[in-house]
């Protein structure tokens, strides 16, 4: 589905970058782990053409490599990234709209059935659909950011730190529908958390992100059987 | 980056640059015709007005769209003293100064703490406001009909023309504001409206009072546009309140950005390219000028950022990077 | 009292003007963050268009749709070659840059059509009602209606609409704009170029009231940003309200303030955008500036 090889990217004279290589397969989920700084929400960005890059992406074996963001979206690549990118001042009905702006005009017949589906996800966003975003809980505008990405219906959602500022209830139900979204089978994931232990639950294989470099690559079994992994990236998590 | 030696030997050429350029200028009236002359003298007008925006707009990032305004507060100012009050002119050229730089400073603290656009719209206002004002007070400024100040006399016994006086007087204003800008530039206080620009968080973190080194910038720029108001009145004989219009302002802008922003010999690169312009498209049309101007204004913005000024630093750095 | 509804009347018809102005300025800030210095010059020059087509014999009314086609135009290739390129660069440039193109549109007319005022035809046939002592000529009424016809269609473009929907979602964030597959340089694009059209459509209806010149504008640009800085720079309701507001004071004023009298009354807007500045930065329905790092 994915594939980076030798990607490097920096801010206006740093590099944060330093060739990364990573795969992501059909209906795959790619867990990154690392610590703050390691690299990895520029990582994502660099996927989504948000940032110019050195090096190669593939998605479905077609070079993509500095793509504008909005044409990886046509082609099948949603973003949710850190703070969720939600439009505050608009509603949930308009949000979600703005999740099928990728959508022809002759297709827009499209957008009920696709509501409906991310209803079923998340139930709770039907009865929000004429409430401000802002006015809505961490957990809800989550909830919002990855129904919005999914009318889109991407085969790759990036994830940057799902979790960040909701209450571990919260996420154990955000997790718990990226769960269920796992199982359909038709989405591929590359996600970045810091929550080890919810996200070696949901991940097929994790990279661990380190200066910008992937210095490890496996699945969550043999990642955590490591004791010095386990100290270092994952914390006490799995203690 | 330069090193330290080339930055020695620049230093050393442009220790005789200097020199050279006011004895070319000091001996230029006495080589052209009179009407030459007087090009030449609007042309130290427009550069000591530009000088007061490599100030304002190249050091501390705020726009004007009063420069020209201010040259006409500065000429009134003096030519008021003169005409109605019977002062004598260097009187009437201090008062000029000092009030065009205490409106500089009034007009800079009220727009000191907003953002650009209000600046922008401030000014905006100040040069479409003039002439209605100069207007509404026909008894001091001569109305609509303007106001005609007798030309400066070449005392008796000198081997000197009107025209050539006039020259040497703008030339000496020019010098002035010349000296000043470079003073203020090269020295703290440039630093200090530099990072006003580029950084204003810093910049107050380092102890720089943001709010007033802009201020003081506009007031400096002010400044300058009253010497260039003092020298108009000497150049030129008369004012009028169609003599400063909003174009006038405008075109101040188009020549610091194509002369440079960042450097002194930029202004004077621009006042020479806002006044010997004209004199080429005048044959086409007399708005001709307006719009080389505003096609020049836009393509040096986005294709040679630093104007004309750089050209001549871009070849050194091309010939230092590969030696013939 | 009737000489006084009469000025407030009057006013709400040149502030109809102010606001459209007002609309196309806005519509480019609050998604550019770009105040446009040349929006007068690019709706004097449309309007010049409209009326040259008058003059080359065209129905008016299709002249006067062809000046707006043209603002569009306009306003849509000045994004696409000019603006775009500045608009990664240093704020300060994108505005300097108005100024250039403030140059390029007043000098051109100047050279094409010359310095002399033309006068502009009446879009309407010139009628006189008297309402409860007031008297309502048909221009005026034209004025309001065109101002009515214009609010409703930028409220439906951006509200009811799909590409009003994105502009909006452009303009609040254009980064999970384009996350979502917004083109957004695009929209800016299409941005300018309904700017274009309101723009000309305020130059019309201005030579239409009174001359056509190509200095005609500066004042009114003047107006317009006072206007839009009363209804607070974003708010395309808030231009049309500060317009209208601008458009009453500027008439009572200069009527009533003797001091002032007609000629100084330009002073108004300076004294309603420092007032402001003061009282209400935000403006009357502008949103708190978000720090953009």
């Amino acid at each position: 589905m994915l594939e980076c090889r030798a990607l490097t990217c920096g801010y206006q004279g740093a590099q944060v970058l330093h060739g990364v290589d990573l795969r992501v397969g059909p209906g795959e989920v790619l867990m990154i782990l690392g610590a703050n700084g390691a690299g990895k929400t520029t990582l994502l960005r660099a996927v989504s053409g948000m940032l110019p890059v050195t090096g190669e992406v593939l998605l479905e074996g077609r070079r993509v490599t500095n793509t504008p963001t909005q044409a990886l979206v046509r082609m099948g690549v949603a973003h949710v990234p850190q703070g969720r990118g939600t439009f505050q001042q608009f509603t949930v009905e308009e949000n979600l709209l703005l999740g099928a702006a990728t959508l022809r005009s002759a297709e827009r017949g499209e957008i009920p059935a696709r509501l409906a589906q991310v209803f079923e996800l998340f139930p709770r966003l039907a009865e929000r659909l004429h409430q401000q975003a802002s006015t809505m809980s961490g957990g809800e505008q989550q909830m919002l950011a990855i129904a919005r990405a999914l009318m889109s219906r991407p085969k790759l959602l990036l994830l940057d730190e799902p979790s960040l500022g909701l209450a571990p209830q919260v996420t154990k139900e955000v997790f718990q529908t990226l769960r269920s979204l796992k199982k359909e089978g038709r989405i591929s994931m590359l996600v970045v958390e810091q929550n080890a232990h919810l996200s070696l639950e949901l991940a097929d294989r994790v990279a661990v992100l380190e200066t910008g470099r992937t210095v490890l690559e496996g699945t969550p079994t043999q990642l955590s059987g490591d004791p010095a992994l386990r100290d270092a990236y994952l914390g006490g998590a799995l203690r | 980056m330069t090193t330290s030696s080339q930055r020695k030997s620049r230093r050393g050429l442009s220790r005789f640059v200097g020199p050279a350029l006011v004895a070319v200028a000091l001996v230029t009236p006495f080589l052209v015709p009179p009407y030459r002359n007087y090009d030449f003298s609007i042309m130290f007008v427009y550069g000591a007005a530009i000088l007061g925006l490599t100030l304002l707009t190249g050091a501390s990032g705020q726009v004007s769209l009063a420069q020209g305004t201010f040259i006409g507060m500065g000429a009134y100012t003096t030519a008021i003293a003169v005409v109605k009050l019977g002062a004598p002119l260097w009187v009437g050229a201090l008062v000029a100064v000092a009030s065009t730089t205490v409106i500089g400073f009034a007009v800079g603290l009220l727009a000191s703490r907003l953002n650009g656009l209000y600046l922008a719209l401030l000014t905006l206002a100040l040069a479409i406001v003039f002439a209605p004002v100069v207007k509404r007070f026909p008894e001091e400024t001569g109305g609509a009909s303007g106001l005609l100040i007798p030309p400066a006399r070449v005392p008796e016994g000198w081997p000197l023309a009107d025209d050539q006086l006039h020259y040497l007087i703008a030339l000496a204003m020019l010098v002035l504001a010349w000296s000043l800008t470079r003073g203020i530039l090269t020295g703290r206080p440039g630093r200090a409206l530099y990072a006003c620009q580029d950084n204003p968080l810093a910049a107050a973190a380092m102890g720089v009072n943001v709010p007033l080194t802009r201020a003081v910038a506009f007031a400096w720029s002010g400044a300058l546009a009253g010497l260039a108001g003092v020298a108009y009145v000497v150049v030129v004989g008369f004012v009028s309140p169609e003599s400063f219009p909003l174009l006038l302002s405008v075109a101040f802008l188009t020549g610091l950005v194509v002369g440079g922003t960042h450097s002194p010999w930029g202004a004077l690169l621009g006042a020479a390219y806002v006044q010997f312009v004209p004199l080429y498209t005048g044959r086409i049309s007399d708005s001709m000028a307006g719009v080389v101007y505003g096609i020049s204004l836009v393509v040096v913005l986005l294709l040679l950022p630093g104007g004309l000024a750089s050209v001549a630093k871009r070849l050194r750095r091309r010939r230092a990077r590969n030696p013939a | 009292m009737t000489a006084f509804l009469q000025q407030i009347f009057s006013g709400v018809a040149t502030g109809a003007i102010y606001a459209s102005i007002g609309i196309a300025l806005v519509l480019i800030f609050r998604s550019t963050g770009i105040a446009n210095f040349a929006q007068g010059e690019m709706a004097m020059f449309s309007t010049y268009i409209a009326w040259q087509l008058s003059v080359w014999g065209i129905p008016l009314a299709v002249a006067a749709l062809g000046g707006v086609v043209f603002g569009v135009a306009l306003g849509i290739l000045t994004e696409r070659f000019v603006v775009r390129r500045a608009e990664t660069g240093p704020h300060l440039n994108a505005v300097i840059l108005t100024f250039g193109l403030f140059l390029i549109f007043n000098q051109s007319a100047a050279v094409i059509w010359h310095s002399t005022s033309q006068r502009f035809p009446s879009l309407v046939a010139d009628h006189m009602w008297k309402v409860a002592g007031i008297h309502v000529s048909s221009g005026l009424l034209l004025m309001l209606a065109v101002l009515v016809v214009e609010s409703a269609g930028i409220y439906v473009l951006l509200q009811r609409t799909r590409i009003g929907l994105w502009m909006r979602a452009s303009a609040a964030n254009p980064e999970s704009a384009a996350l979502v597959g917004i083109d957004v340089q695009k929209v800016l694009m299409l941005g300018w170029g309904l700017a274009g059209g309101f723009g000309a459509i305020g130059g019309i209806l201005i030579a239409s009231r009174t001359f056509l010149e190509p200095n005609m504008m500066s004042g009114v640009l003047l107006y317009a940003f006072a206007a839009i800085v009363l209804g607070g720079l974003t708010s395309v309701f808030g231009a049309v309200v500060g317009g209208l507001s601008i458009g009453v004071l500027e008439n009572l004023v200069g009527t009533y303030v003797s001091a002032l009298g007609p000629d100084l009354k330009a002073v108004v807007p300076l004294a309603v955008v420092v007032l402001v500045l003061l009282v209400r930065p935000t403006g009357l329905f502008g949103v708190p500036e978000r720090a953009r790092v």
